[in-house]
């Protein structure tokens, strides 16, 4: 079992209207450190086997329905491996 | 001209859809289940607005699986009229029948008021009986409506004529250049945001989209040529 | 599975005082209802049945008050939702819940599971939902907070209205600092039906199956009916157990497979309620009762969305988009089949039984074993003391406050711009109003009405709630609250039909706050006589304080009436230069309450005027024949801001303007608050049938222009005017406080 962690923002033309709202708040409060906010999502998934074949998978959910790629990417990372 | 309204689960614009073509258009349309696998003897199919799914994970992003899309895609590709208003119009951009995408929209709010539009392309099966800049005005409701696509498809978009209608005064909902309402290249699948079917009656107070059914519908059965 | 505890460790350690269970409650139950003590789970079942929320025991003196009856009434209080004739075989279901508590805590949640719960009692009803109203009291904007839980509120709303496809069609919001800590959320759903399919909440045939649809059962909400019944204080600000969350789409597919199986398959259904405060307990203990049945369940067939839970979890949560069914034995699968098809839970989790005892079994284990009737009918009632407030008897002795106005062109322009009064259109923008193509007139008016499809009928309906008139005079405040909804539904030109209510009130072990519900609810219940407009259904909200101090007594009134002629919707505004202007009604010096004196004071003080409501009822009456008979142009009923804002609101969104003589009214009068009066535009042709029928309730002030200036004559001052730029105020009043970075 493998538990990974797929990521999805939108790329980085692409304005993000949540994320520059949540910068103001942000600077509101005083950080005006903090430059760039980018809103996305993330999925945990637990699948079967491990390593390549997992990899493949995710690489499939991901092209066909987690992400649309007009506007979004997205990145993974293993989480736990068993 | 058989029309085949379909129902997704969430789906919730079904009803105004079937209405404004029986009820006032008096056009032969039946409800289609999600679950059904062809559109047969149907001569257009309409995508109708509400939340396919709930909207989960991306607004009609789950839809684009339902067993009757690849029928959708079948007519679309035999140059069948396709029409999708709303959550309709996020299906057939999901599914890639149309380009882009639709965005949250910048105030991050639903927003649900009349809008002006201007008909940009009144030479579709769809718009034939508006005139050409013709100033209208249509219901918006929606999230998830700020259409968005590379520069370089909405240049090609524009070239083709397949911009067909745009918000004409205040965008509301960050649309790049405007786009309310596209057509794939052939002129065959329109997408839109706004909901035309609510807007076809005097006594709701808004007769704007009733010349779209009436254009699609004195089509007859006319296919478009490739 | 092992109990938390023994009955005699419950005994001793008495852990009911914290589910809102007294001991003498638990005493009698013990000693009279059941002849032993009671388990855990039973103890638990016991303290969430026994609440407010759910018995009723401290209202229910009150609420006996109230006229449920009438030639129209199918069905009154008691059921999911109150069922009213509208002619033709159809009916018109509708009901109004108070989510204020959830709302209070988690606001996005809180209101849109308040819209979900009251959804699912218009269908359980074997009606379409076909549209909501609210009716929002918030503290006020000034505070960042605030905001944001006015925008969690209207989004949750929203969101959850949006995606079943119920348009949000009129309600009402309202910002007073009472509202502060404990705002108040009541949402209201419409329902039509073929009375030939009208449902009840009752299980009964021996053998017969008790289905569980929908959603999974998770540990959310547990003990939320206790929790609806007991205050707030900034310590239990943390009990985020208590709010659940909403699946929309879930109830979607929940309201379209339980409206196949009611209106095809009548042969198949017993009976039908929605799982709501105190979750599977409630409802099918409610149901057995309805049925005078027995009833036994197994708990292991529940489905569960987490693993372990206990019987005492299962039976009071309060997890989302559940309803039980009743089912005739044999047709379980038919059932199972419909649900099947949109992708849903239906499973058979007990049967109906002789006798009537309800027992649970849980892990292969009795764990209850009581009568339906201890749960459901036994409750103790309990009498309340009562007491006039002080500040009452004070403010009687007072003389009246009287405005001085400076300068009432200012005045009008600065009373436009309250939060009370100002365009809510950045609120309710956010709602879909129109989804169902049905919607004649959406928010922003008077009442919303909605075509009925395919006959010449409409409804009507709005809500209205005033917590600042019940403050000052419950009694009359309760009656001006049902005259201000009647208002309301006659300006659009329907026939007051019923009303729900929702009755928002502080803790009423408080004498003072007892005496406030005791006295609005009369004064409610002698207006509904009048108008003979019935209750048919509603709720009681008590408990609403934040760290001991109580909100405004705020009881809500949602009122639907009936429109004969579709064609003969009354618009609230002015429709063609030449009308001729009238008001209707007499205005007096109403100021205690008013926009007037808080804008004016900073605070409400003084006693209401008493209110002639036969007279005011005769000349609705009258105007409602005027307006089926063609012969007005428009009508809005003046409420906040009195004439003086009436007249600008009836001009907004016109091209339109008004001359208007009003040489016997002060600068002041021009914004009294003198209950249900109306401006009305007349064709000019129309004037004299008109003047005939009204007689002296109906006064000629003048004509509509095509100026776009709203110009005032009165005793003491002039007003002049430019549409345009009052309304710009109006419009900019709401979004510029959201703005706002303080």
């Amino acid at each position: 079992m493998t538990k990974v962690r797929i990521f999805v923002t939108y790329k980085q033309s692409v304005f993000d209207p949540q994320g520059e709202t949540i910068k103001d708040a942000i600077h509101t409060l005083g950080h005006d450190e903090v430059k760039d906010v980018q809103v996305g999502k993330f999925f945990d998934v637990t699948v079967e086997g491990t390593g390549k074949v997992v990899e493949k998978t995710i690489e499939e959910i991901a092209d066909q329905l987690l992400v649309n790629f007009n506007m979004e990417t997205y990145k993974y990372q293993v989480m736990e491996e068993e | 001209m058989k029309i085949a309204v379909i129902v997704f689960p969430g789906s919730n614009c079904d009803i105004d859809l079937y209405e404004a073509l029986h009820s006032v258009c008096h056009a032969d349309v039946e409800y289609v289940s999600h679950k059904e696998k062809s559109l047969d003897g149907f001569d257009a199919v309409m995508l109708p607005g509400g939340f396919s799914y709930g909207d989960y994970l991306r607004a009609g992003a789950i839809a684009r699986f339902t067993n009757i899309m690849p029928a959708v895609t079948k007519m679309a590709k035999e140059g069948k009229p396709v029409f999708g208003t709303c959550n309709g119009f996020q299906i057939l951009t999901e599914v890639g029948l149309l380009p882009g995408a639709l965005k949250r929209n910048n105030s991050q709010k639903f927003v649900c008021k009349t809008v002006p539009l201007e008909v940009v392309n009144n030479q579709t099966m769809f718009t034939k009986q508006y005139k050409e800049h013709e100033r209208i005005a249509l219901p918006i409701a929606h999230a998830d409506g700020s259409y968005f696509a590379d520069e370089e498809t909405l240049d090609r978009l524009e070239k083709n004529h397949q911009v067909v209608f745009r918000y004409a005064e205040e965008n509301p909902n960050g649309s790049l250049r405007n786009i309310a309402g596209i057509t794939n290249e052939r002129g065959n699948v329109l997408g839109m945001m706004p909901h035309p079917e609510r807007a076809v009656e005097a006594i709701l107070g808004n007769t704007d989209g009733l010349r779209l059914f009436k254009s699609l519908l004195t089509t007859g059965n006319a296919k478009v040529e490739e | 599975m092992k109990q938390a505890m023994t009955p005699e460790g419950i005994k001793e350690q008495k852990p009911y005082l914290d589910w809102s269970l007294s001991e003498d409650e638990y005493n009698y139950i013990s000693e009279k209802l059941l002849g032993r003590l009671p388990n855990y789970t039973e103890t638990g079942l016991f303290s969430a049945m026994w609440s407010e929320h759910c018995s009723y025991k401290k209202s229910k003196p009150v609420l006996r008050l109230f006229p449920n009856k009438n030639s129209r009434v199918l069905q009154g209080p008691g059921e999911g939702a109150g069922v009213v004739d509208i002619d033709d075989g159809q009916a018109v279901v509708f009901k109004a819940e108070s989510h204020n508590h959830p709302t209070t805590v988690e606001p996005y949640q809180g209101a849109a599971t308040g819209v979900g719960g009251i959804l699912r009692d218009i269908f359980s009803m074997g009606a379409r939902p076909v549209a909501s109203l609210d009716s929002l009291h918030f503290g006020e904007l000034s505070d960042p907070k605030m905001r944001m839980k006015v925008d969690g509120t209207v989004r949750g709303i929203g969101d959850y209205g949006n995606c079943m496809g119920i348009p949000t069609i009129a309600g009402e919001t309202t910002f007073d600092p009472c509202y502060q800590g404990n705002i108040l959320c009541n949402a209201m759903s419409v329902g039509l039906m073929d009375q030939k399919d009208i449902q009840k909440g009752k299980a009964a045939g021996i053998g017969n199956a008790v289905m569980y649809v929908g959603a999974k059962t998770g540990r959310d909400g547990i003990h939320g009916a206790t929790f609806a019944s007991a205050d707030f204080s900034d310590e239990n600000a943390t009990q985020r157990s208590a709010v659940q969350v909403g699946d929309p789409f879930m109830e979607k597919l929940l309201l379209e497979a339980c409206l196949e199986v009611i209106t095809k398959h009548p042969d198949w259904l017993v009976g039908i309620q929605d799982m709501g405060a105190a979750g599977i307990v409630s409802s099918s203990a409610e149901m057995a009762s309805e049925g005078k049945s027995g009833m036994e369940l197994n708990l292991d067939l529940v489905p569960q969305r987490e693993p372990n839970m206990s019987a005492y979890e299962i039976m009071l949560s309060e997890s989302q988009e559940r309803m039980l069914l009743c089912v005739n034995k044999g047709h379980e699968e038919d059932v199972k089949k419909v649900f099947d098809f949109y992708d849903l839970e239906a499973v058979t989790i007990g049967r109906i039984t002789e006798g009537h005892d309800y027992v649970l079994y849980h892990d292969g284990q009795e764990v209850c074993n009581i009568p339906v009737s201890s749960l459901t009918d036994d409750v103790l009632e309990e009498a309340s003391d009562e007491k006039k407030p002080e500040r009452i008897i004070t403010a009687e002795k007072q003389p009246a406050w009287k405005p001085e106005i400076a300068d009432a062109e200012q005045t009008l322009r600065v009373l436009l711009q309250q939060s009370t009064i100002a365009d809510k259109s950045v609120f309710y923008q956010q709602y879909d109003s129109q989804v169902r193509t049905s919607t004649v007139v959406g928010p922003g008016s008077d009442s919303g009405v909605l075509r009925v499809r395919g006959t010449q009928k409409g409804l009507s309906m709005t809500t209205d709630g005033n917590g600042r008139f019940v403050y000052l005079s419950p009694e009359i405040g309760g009656q001006i609250a049902l005259v201000e909804a009647a208002a309301n539904i006659v300006a659009s030109g329907a026939e007051p039909l019923a009303i729900t209510d929702c009755l928002n009130y502080g803790d009423p072990n408080d004498p003072e706050i007892f005496w406030e519900l005791h006295q609005s609810v009369k004064g409610m219940a002698d207006a509904c006589r009048v108008f003979d407009t019935p209750v048919i259904s509603g709720n009681v909200s008590l408990y609403n304080e934040n760290n001991g101090k109580a909100i405004h007594p705020t009881p809500m009134v949602g009122m639907v009436g009936l429109v004969k002629n579709i064609d003969r919707v009354i618009p609230s505004f002015a429709q063609h230069a030449g009308d001729k202007v009238y008001l209707v009604g007499k205005t007096g010096d109403d100021f205690a309450g008013s926009e007037l004196q808080k804008m004016m004071t900073g605070d409400i003080s003084g006693v209401l005027n008493p209110l002639d409501m036969e007279h005011v009822h005769d000349y609705m009456q009258r105007l409602l024949s005027e307006m089926q008979a063609g012969n007005v142009a428009s009508a809005h009923d003046l409420s906040e801001g009195g004439l003086g804002v009436g007249l600008a609101e009836n001009l907004f969104k016109t091209d339109l303007g008004m001359n208007v003589d009003l040489h016997d009214l002060s600068a002041a009068q021009l914004f009294s608050e003198t209950p249900g009066r109306f401006v009305v535009t007349v064709p000019a042709e129309k004037a004299a049938e008109f003047e005939k029928t009204m007689g002296d309730d109906a006064k000629l002030i003048g004509e509509v222009t095509n100026s776009h200036w709203l110009e005032a004559h009165l005793a003491d001052a002039e007003i002049n005017q430019n549409v345009t730029e009052l309304q710009k105020l109006w419009e900019e009043a709401i979004p510029c406080q959201l703005k706002s970075k303080d």
